[in-house]
This record gives structure tokens, sequence and C-alpha cells, in this order.
């Protein structure tokens, strides 16, 4: 039938010769195959002008439309792996019938080259000269003209669209990710070349095993020296404001420096840039001992939750110098030090209160501490890279001179305290990456010494009832000297099996320390010992072994995980003054199971359940009394504490991008078992005595969150809420009264976020939050906060921009709103940035916020930066 | 003592046992790349600032039947990933490099005649990754006389219509294959360059190579959220509009939220401009 029909329109067409033609037919190979995907292509004769074309169909066939006065036509049918076919047929509507004959050589007609998909690790070079231009100055503007470089906003550097991994200056990586400080200052003219190097791994012994996607850049210098630098300059009132920064620059082949001398009274804290932590650092500290052991300080108010260049009042002077040295092909030292003092002072008044199930107790503090801080920091960092190991050894010593003055006024009482709280650290940290047979091993070991000698003297004396018989006394000084060793080896590495995949790490820790206290009272200029109850000489000694593994399970979009940490501990406290002490041993096991399942596209819920056995941490046993806080006297004479906690968690999440409606809700719960409790005496004047006794007790909590967002294109508006509820419910003792104490927080906070054009967007949000405190189910407190948030941010041109965040508060009957405003003007020609600031526009005096524990809310009234204006300048040298 | 000993002997005697990757979704193979053709993309995203222009290279896999088109740097971090056996190298990956931006900026890839006669779609946006089938029959053509040589091969003109622009086409008879950049395909020889009448999207063929062994074309069975054209779009555009809150609700502070902010102020211009 289909034949009938294609004869007929082709008879049709036969006697049409005035112009339009039409060609048809089929494609099939030597076996009657038919022939999809093969072009056909219609020429006028000896012509390289196609008219016309086809590609045939599933089932080979073809059709295409002419267009021609042309008494004949040249058809020709070509695909990669047929013979060309080549006809010269009359020009007149026809089917015509092709047979294709396969040829592997039809391949090579076209010219290709060879494979550059198996060529990796190009290296390009670009000459600078002949891409810079009159009005460029750094390093950077030359950059940006290269192809595939870009270069963002905040300096950094892409290549083709991607990170770059490293940027070296004549091979070395001095600066790691902060090479923005040479991009932008290093003037174009000191470069003879820059290198771009493609899939660069900078780790060779990765070089085979991990592919990378991204390229580094090498900056060759021209001359053997070159100095440069650049410089930020600010001022504003008032009070007189100033806010400096000068980075010299000096680069040789071999060697490399970049100093930095900050120095501010506007309330940035500069010291913020050295303690930049990476996810390994989390990982690590949460096994060591704590960097700095505060066993003492002066009484402080909590730090309101906002941005710290509110209320921050400082002087601070940073002096920074960052050195790399190349010492042959293979080690490379790399120095950076730090030098920083600060003054700061803290005004702030705090009020607490207490809750027993009798009674309720109320403390008002007034604060005004000082603050002098000293700070030297070294690292030495060497290593070695090459293809058999990688090697990387950190030494790092930190030296502290803290002295910090503190006046309370409670009561009609002005209380100073002095503390004094030197550390000296030193540590060493050494990775080293070993192949082993077709695995890598990882080994790590960490060493670390420190000594900490702090002093705290309280004037006037406090707790005479304990420390006095009774008598009021001019002064009470506290002492102790703490030193601890500790060392951290282990080795690691990964392995897979059908669908499960296994990391197995290995590792034995060990630490020891000894902690001597004293407590003197001064009496009509009498110095003398507080007696031996007031005595600590301890040794503390903490051994331990573990294996950790974690084995993965996967099958399509669900997945199992289970962590399998095993730990044998033992620990041995001796107090030679009280001759008390212990000695416990314990094997743990602290399992945790998570499952994940993503269905329908949109869902995904995950369920968990961890199992936790802690020992306490060794610094917080002493069996004698010390004087933590002017008011705070305490004891842990009990055995260490031993906690366990059970902690489920299930969490469901529809999220549709295509709506752009987004969900989620969580539920956990945990059960947290301890077998001590620590007993508070709370004296009228507020002064607290702490004592750890052996009372196992149980405490529960729940929480709840949820979140929504929905976009709305049609209002370019986004509309999203977040509400939160937790509820803990435990034991406390006070005054010999054990009592149970629940406390509830709830948070409800919607938000706005319109995008009015492409480059203004405002924001505005609601925080509600609920605190309650129930004494033996006895609602005790409660606290009822609502913060409004305003946020607004505009670009009108490249090189503006225009932000304003307000914010009005309500809280117990107190209203508060403060707004600040920053404008910022690029000269780009000249590179020079202009930024404009106005903080605290209303001149608002103070922020207040609220905490609540188990049986106690504080209300802490921050004292605020006053309304300033600050302006600044940036440029290059 | 003696028992951890004994475990980690038991777990160590595995390790001799090949490494599974992590991302294990089925993989279906489609057909051979026989030649790979590379393409440059200059284009330009911000039609308010259309003096800054970007780059991105792209590779098409020319099997037998179907082809592939995908970013360069996006096929090397496929493979890249693929390499990895432990969460603790993905993670770190995606830590030390995955933080700092955008791996590339077209996460996409477009598989042709498959199924037959029509092409899966992939793109992949900060909210998920994306499916959606078109006709692979989408254009057409019209041919010009113009001819010319471009990259040493024999070309003639063609235009049409796509997506809300004007298309110019160069495509060599030379080249037997009926594919090009992007999505387009169609005409009886390879695309060598092709761009819109205002050339804010300029593909061009820096070259072909034969490689010297196959390359599989695949189709990752992933978790996609499978949708339509239109719906994809939608979805496109409501993750730019709704970009600062997305950012805001993760936690990320004011100047980043400014930052990103710009970012997609200078992505007005996509390369499809007919929405729905």
């Amino acid at each position: 039938m289909r034949y009938f029909i294609t004869l007929i329109i082709t008879l049709f067409f036969w006697q049409n010769l005035s112009g339009q033609i039409i060609l048809q037919g089929q494609l099939k190979d030597k076996e009657g195959e038919t022939l999809p995907g093969i072009n056909v292509l219609v020429y006028l004769p000896d012509s390289k002008l196609m008219i016309a074309f086809a590609v045939s169909d599933a089932e080979g066939r073809f059709k295409t439309t002419v267009n021609s006065k042309s008494d004949s036509l040249d058809i020709e049918v070509s695909s990669v792996q047929f013979s060309k076919v080549h006809h010269r047929i009359a020009n007149a509507s026809q089917t015509l019938q092709f047979e294709m004959e396969y040829d592997t050589k039809q391949l090579e007609t076209f010219t290709v080259k060879a494979s550059a998909i198996e060529r990796r690790g190009d290296t390009l070079s670009y000459l600078v000269s002949s891409f810079a231009g009159n009005e460029d100055r750094a390093i950077e503007d030359v950059l940006r003209k290269m192809p595939g470089i870009e270069i963002e906003d905040n300096g950094n550097i892409l290549y083709q669209g991607l990170p770059l991994l490293k940027f070296y200056v004549e091979g070395l990586d001095l600066m790691k990710g902060r090479y923005g400080v040479i991009s932008k200052n290093l003037p174009h003219g000191t470069v003879s070349t820059v290198e771009i190097m493609e899939n660069h791994q900078p780790i060779r012994i990765l070089e085979k095993r991990v592919l990378s996607q991204q390229a580094s850049l090498n900056l060759k210098l021209k001359r053997d020296i070159t100095t440069t630098g650049t410089a930020q300059l600010g001022s504003g009132l008032s009070p007189f404001l100033w806010d400096l920064k000068i980075t010299p620059m000096f680069f040789t082949k071999n060697f490399q420096v970049v100093t930095s001398y900050q120095s501010n009274n506007s309330g940035n804290d500069v010291s913020q840039q050295m303690r930049i932590m990476t996810l390994q650092d989390f990982i690590h500290n949460a096994d060591r001992p704590n960097a700095n052991p505060d066993m003492l300080s002066i009484q402080a108010a909590s730090l309101p939750g906002i941005d710290q260049k509110r209320y921050l009042d400082n002087k601070i002077h940073l002096l920074n110098f960052n050195g790399l040295l190349r010492m042959n092909k293979d080690f490379q030292l790399r120095t950076n030090l730090y030098y920083i003092t600060d003054n700061q002072r803290q005004q702030a008044s705090m009020q607490r209160t207490l809750f027993t199930p009798t009674d309720t107790l109320d403390f008002k503090e007034i604060i005004d501490n000082r603050l002098n801080d000293k700070y030297l920091q070294a690292d030495f960092s060497l290593s070695r890279n090459v293809e058999k190991n990688y090697l990387n050894n950190d030494l790092k010593i930190q030296s502290r001179w803290d002295k910090r003055m503190g006046s309370v006024f409670t009561d009609g009482n002005d209380i100073r305290q002095s503390l004094k709280n030197p550390l000296k650290l030193i540590s060493n940290e050494l990775r080293s990456v070993n192949p082993v047979g077709k695995h890598l091993v990882e080994f790590q070991s960490y060493i670390s010494y420190d000594n900490s000698p702090h002093s705290l003297e309280v004037n006037p004396g406090q707790f005479e009832g304990v420390l006095n018989q009774d008598e009021p006394y001019e002064k009470v000084l506290q002492q102790i000297d703490l030193t601890r060793l500790f060392a951290d080896h282990s080795a690691s590495f990964g392995f897979a099996w059908n669908r499960f995949s296994f990391t197995p790490k290995l590792g034995v820790a060990f630490r020891k320390q000894t902690l001597e206290s004293n407590i003197f009272v001064t009496q009509q200029n009498e110095e003398s010992e507080a007696g031996s109850g007031f005595n600590n000489k301890l040794d503390a000694r903490h051994t331990q072994a573990y294996f950790q593994t974690e084995v993965e399970y996967k099958y399509g979009t669900f997945s199992i995980n289970a962590k399998l940490p095993f730990s044998w501990q033992q620990v041995d406290l001796n107090d030679v003054i009280s001759e008390k002490g212990q000695n416990l041993e314990r094997l743990l096991f602290d399992p945790g199971l998570t499952l994940n399942y993503k269905f329908h596209n949109f869902w995904t819920v995950r369920a968990s359940w961890t199992y936790a056995n802690r020992l306490g941490d060794i610094d917080r046993v002493h069996y004698g009394y010390i004087l933590k806080n002017y008011r705070n006297l305490s004891q842990n004479a009990a055995p260490l504490s031993e906690t366990s906690r059970h902690n489920f968690v299930s969490f469901l999440s529809y999220r549709n991008p295509i709506t752009s409606f987004f969900n989620s809700i969580s539920y956990r719960y945990s059960i947290n078992q301890s077998n001590l409790m620590f007993s508070n005496f709370i004296l009228l004047d507020g002064t607290t005595i702490l004592q750890a006794s052996k009372l196992p007790n149980t405490s529960y909590s729940h929480s709840l969150n949820v979140q929504s967002s929905k976009y709305f294109a049609e209002a370019k508006s986004t509309i999203s809420f977040r509400a939160s509820y937790n509820r803990n419910k435990g034991k406390s003792l006070i005054n010999e009264t054990l009592f149970n104490t629940t406390t509830q927080f709830s948070n409800f906070s919607p938000s706005l976020n319109v995008h009015v054009t492409e480059w203004f967007n405002t924001e505005y949000e609601l925080d509600a939050t609920y605190i309650q405190t129930f004494i033996e189910k006895e609602l005790r407190s409660k606290i009822s906060m609502l913060r409004h948030k305003f946020n607004c941010f505009a670009f009108p041109t490249k090189n503006q921009t225009f932000s304003l965040s307000a914010e009005y508060y309500k809280l117990q009957g107190t209203h508060n709103f403060f707004a600040d405003l920053l404008y910022r003007y690029t000269i780009t020609k000249k590179k020079i940035d202009l930024e404009l600031r106005w903080n605290n526009i209303f001149n608002t005096k103070n922020y207040t916020s609220y905490q609540a524990s188990a049986f106690m809310v504080s209300e802490s009234t921050y004292l605020l930066r006053p309304s300033q204006v600050l302006i600044s300048v940036r440029f290059s040298f | 003592m003696r028992k951890l000993i004994i475990l980690l002997v038991l777990a160590s005697s595995y390790s001799a046992l090949a490494q599974k990757p992590l991302f294990d979704h089925p993989i279906k193979v489609l057909d051979q790349a026989r030649f790979i053709a590379n393409y440059t993309l200059i284009f330009n995203e911000d039609s308010l600032n259309l003096n800054v222009n970007r780059n991105e290279n792209f590779l098409l896999f020319l099997g037998k039947e179907k082809s592939l088109f995908i970013g360069r740097n996006y096929y090397y971090f496929i493979l890249e990933v693929q390499n990895f056996t432990t969460r603790e190298q993905l993670q770190s990956f995606m830590y030390e490099y995955g933080t700092k931006g955008e791996s590339s900026r077209f996460l996409w890839n477009f598989l042709k005649n498959y199924p037959n006669g029509k092409m899966t779609c992939y793109h992949h946006l900060t909210t998920g990754p994306f499916l959606y089938e078109e006709d692979l029959n989408l254009f057409d053509w019209q041919l010009t006389d113009s001819i010319d040589t471009i990259a040493g091969y024999p070309v003639q003109m063609a235009t049409t219509d796509f997506g809300g622009r004007s298309w110019i086409a160069w495509f060599s008879p030379e080249i037997p294959f009926n594919e090009g950049p992007y999505k387009f395909n169609g005409l009886p020889g390879l695309i060598v360059k092709v761009y819109d009448t205002r050339m804010h999207y300029v593909f061009e063929l820096k070259d072909i190579e034969k490689p010297d062994h196959e390359i599989a074309i695949e189709f990752i069975e992933k978790n996609y959220f499978k949708t339509t054209k239109a719906r994809f779009f939608q979805a496109e555009d409501y993750e730019r509009e709704n970009m600062v809150s997305a950012l805001k609700a993760m936690g990320d502070n004011l100047e980043t939220q400014q930052r990103v902010a710009k970012r997609m102020a200078a992505r007005n211009n996509p390369i499809e401009l007919k929405r729905k």
C-alpha cells in the first residue's frame, strides 16, 4: 500500500517541471538493513553550493524538496562508516534507492589530530607584556585579560570558571588561599610570564591516584628581587577612630615574605584572621586538651549575639610575618609569626535570677572590665612533597601574657579582681601519607606541652565564712600552676568490599599533667595560707587506645552508615596533699547507626541512633577548693564523671525545586545519664560554693524544628518561616534541696525577601522567642522577646554598593532601635576603593539579651559603641 | 588490647580486595565514541555588561548512532568523583574546592538520539539534578548560499530560529555527521560554528580528535528530577531569583549574599530566552 501511494506521488510530481521537485528514497546496506542518520546532500552540478539536504530517519527513509532551474542535480550520500555515493540525476521528482558499502578507511577523509583527552596536565605560558595596557597596574589587571581567566569581586581568580587550586610565585605557595594580597598589589611590570598548569595535583603522591580538574597559576618574576605593597587608611569620629593596614612584600626565587601591620580602635578584631580553622582542625581539636585551660576568670557578661563591630571597644595592634624558603627541590620551610597587643574595655550589667522550690534569689552586678592581652605565635612548617611520600610537620609555639582587671558593683560593694593568665604552649604535628601495597596509609602524630601559672586576686576578700572564720578581710589570692603533656599517634586507611566500604583508624593517646594550687588570705597586710582543704597537688594520667571503623552500605538511594568506635581508657589520679586519688579502667563502645532513604524525587527520610560514653575531662577534677572567680568556690573530689547518652534523630524533608517549595521537619530526643551532680550552695550575697557529688541522675531533652520556604515568581518574593521548640528536663541540687527543673524554649521566625530588581534586594524578618522555667512543675519565669530585622542592599552600578541594616526589638517593656549604613565606591581605573561606614545611626546605648539554664535566668545588658562614621581608602604602593 | 589487634588484623585482611567507588549508580552504555569534537563557547550572560566575555570548553563525543555534548571540566569532574572510594575523599574534595565556588558554569549534558528520535537533556542546579526530553528534530534549518572555510574545513551557512534567538550555523559536509554543539543537530555535516545573531553565545570547533581507545557514551541512572523543559526552566529561574534567601537559610552572611546577588544579577541572558 505504501509503495502504491509513493508511486502516485512520484507520478504526480514527475509532471511538475516548473520549479519544486521532491527527492525521496531509502538507504540500505548490502544485507538489506535500513540505515538511519545518514546525510543526503543535493548540489548544483559541479558546484560546491548545497541547495537541499535530508537526514535518513529510523527506517532509513529520506525526503527533501529542491527548488532549482538546473537540468540536472548532483546527489551525494555520506556517513562516517560508509563510502561516499555520488550520482548525477535529472532535476525531477523521483524515488531513489541506495545500497551503501561499509568502509572504515572513510574515517580518515577529514583532518583529525592526536587525542588531547589523554593529554593532561598541560602548562600554558603567557607573556605578560603582550597583554598589559597603559591603565593596568597590578598583575590582577593583566590576568583579567588572559583567556579563560576571570576575577571575582572578592579577588578570587577563576580559570575556566573554576577557582584556582594554588597560586604560586616562582613555584612557592606563600599565602595559601589568601593570594589576593599578592595578585592585587604585585605590579605587572615585575612579572615576566604567567603559567597556567591545567589539571594540577599539588600533592605529588596523589598525582596518579586522584585526578584534579582544577588549574594552578604560577607567576615568573623578571628580576631576582621584587618589592611592593598595599595600604588601607581609615579615620572617623567620634571619639577619634583609626583603622590602618600596611602590607609590604618581598619576593625572590627561593625566599618570599609578606608582612603586615594592622591597627584600629574601631571594633574590628583583626586577630580573628589567624584563627581561621579548617574542617580537619575541628575534628582534631575535639580529642586534644583544651587549648586555653582557663580555670580562673574575672566576672564577665555574656556577649550579645550581634555583630562584634557594634560593641567591641578595642585598641589593637597586630604584626604579622609570613615567610617561605625553598630549601632544596623537595623541602620547603614556611614561617608564620604573629604578635598582637589589644586593650579592651567591657561595660555591662547583669541580672541573675535563681530559682529553688521555696525561694527566688535575685542578684545584680555592674561590670567594668579592662583587658590587656599580649600574644605571640610562631608556626614553622616543613613539608616534603615527592612522588613516593607526602610529609608535613608543623611546629607551633604560643605564648600569652594577659592581664585582666575587673570591677563588679553589687549590693553597694565594689569588688576588684585582677587576673594574670599567662600561657606557654609548644606543639608538634606530623602528617605523612605513604603507599602500602595498593593503598595509601596516613600516619598522624601530635605532641603538645603547655604550662599555665595563673593567679586571681580579689579585693576585698570573699567567702570569709569558709576562708577566714567569718571575719571580713582585705584580699584573697588564688594561684594555680597547670602543666600538661599530651601525645596522640594514629594510622588510618580505607578499603571496600562489595557494597560495603570501610575506613578503619587505630591510635594511642597519652596525657599526663600536674595541677598545683594554693589560696592565700591577706588580713591587715599579713598573708597566710587558707589551709590544706584549699590546696591541690594532683598528678593525673589518662591513657587511651582506640580503634574506629566506619562501615557503609549503599543500595540505590538507600544507605546505612555504622560507626563502630572502641576505646580502652585508663585514668589515674593522685593528690599528694589530701592523699586522695582514683584509678579507673574502661572499655568503651560508642556505636552509631544512620539510615538514609530518598524517594519520589522530592522526599528524603533519615533516622539515626547514637550511644556515647564519655569520661570526664581530667582538667576538671581537683580535691581541694579552687576560687574560679570572685563568686565561685568549687571542689570536685568525686569520682571522675562518667556520662552516657542515647540520641535519637529523625528527619523528613520535601524539597521541590521546580515550584521552589522547600520543607523539613526534624525531631531529636536524648537521654543523658551521669554519675555526678554538682551541688550549689548559694550564699546570701550570691557567691556560690560548688561541689561535685556522686549522685546518679538522668536528664531528658526533646527538640523539634520545622522549616518551610516558598518562592512566588509573580511577586519576586520568598516567604519562609522557621519554628523550634526545645524542652529540657532534669534535676538540680541547690542549698541541699534536690528538685526537678524543666526549661522550655520556643521560637518562631517568619521572614519575607523581596527581589525588587536585579540589583536591589530587601528582607524583613520577625523573631519571636519565648522562654519558660518550671521548678517542680510550677511556672516560675517567662520571658518573651520580639525582634524585627530589616536589611536591604543595592548595587546600582558595578562599582557602587549600598547596604542598610536595621533592627528593632522589644523585650520586657523596653525597646530599642539601631541601624548601620555602608556605601562603597571603587575608582576602577586607579584601583582605589573608598568606603563610608556609619554604624549605630541612632546612637543606641545598649543591647540586652537573655540566657536561661535549668534553674537560672540571666539578663545581660551590654554597652554598645556610640554612633560613628568611618571613611577609609585602600590603595597600592 | 589483644582484642583490638585481632580486630585490626581482621579488618586489614579485607583490604587486599578491590576498592569500591562511592558513587555506584547503575551505568547504561549506549554507544562508543569514535571521535571527540572540541568546542569553545564564548558567551555573555550579562546583557547589561557586554564587554565581558567568558569562555568554556566543551566536548562532543560522536558515536555510531548517539552523541553526548558535555563541558570539558564537568566531564573531568564526573570522572574524578567516580574515582572516590570513601566519603572522606569526597568530603575533603568538596570542602577544599567545592565551597570556593561553582565547578563549571554549565553543568549540563545532552545525549542525542537517546531514546531514539529524542534527546535527553540533563542539567545540574544547586537544587538537584534535572532531566527532560526534547525531540531530536527541533530545528527547521534554512540553507543559504554562503560558503567559507573555518578551521581548515569547507563550510556552508544555514539559519534557524530556536529558543527566542535567530541562529547562524556553519557546517562542513566534509565531516559526515549530523551533529553539533548544545542541542543543535540535523545539518548534513558537523556544525563547525554556531552563534545567535547578537553574538551572545558563540560555539566554535577547535579540533576533532580520535581517541586511541573507544570511550563509552553512557547514561548514568541517578535519582533525577524527571520533568519537562518548561518546568526545568521554571526551576532554573526560581533558583536564580531565590538564591539570596536560599543562602540566608544556609547561614551565609550578608557579604556572601551580596556577592552572590551580584553574580546572579549578571545572569540575565540565558541561551534559550523563550522560557515557556
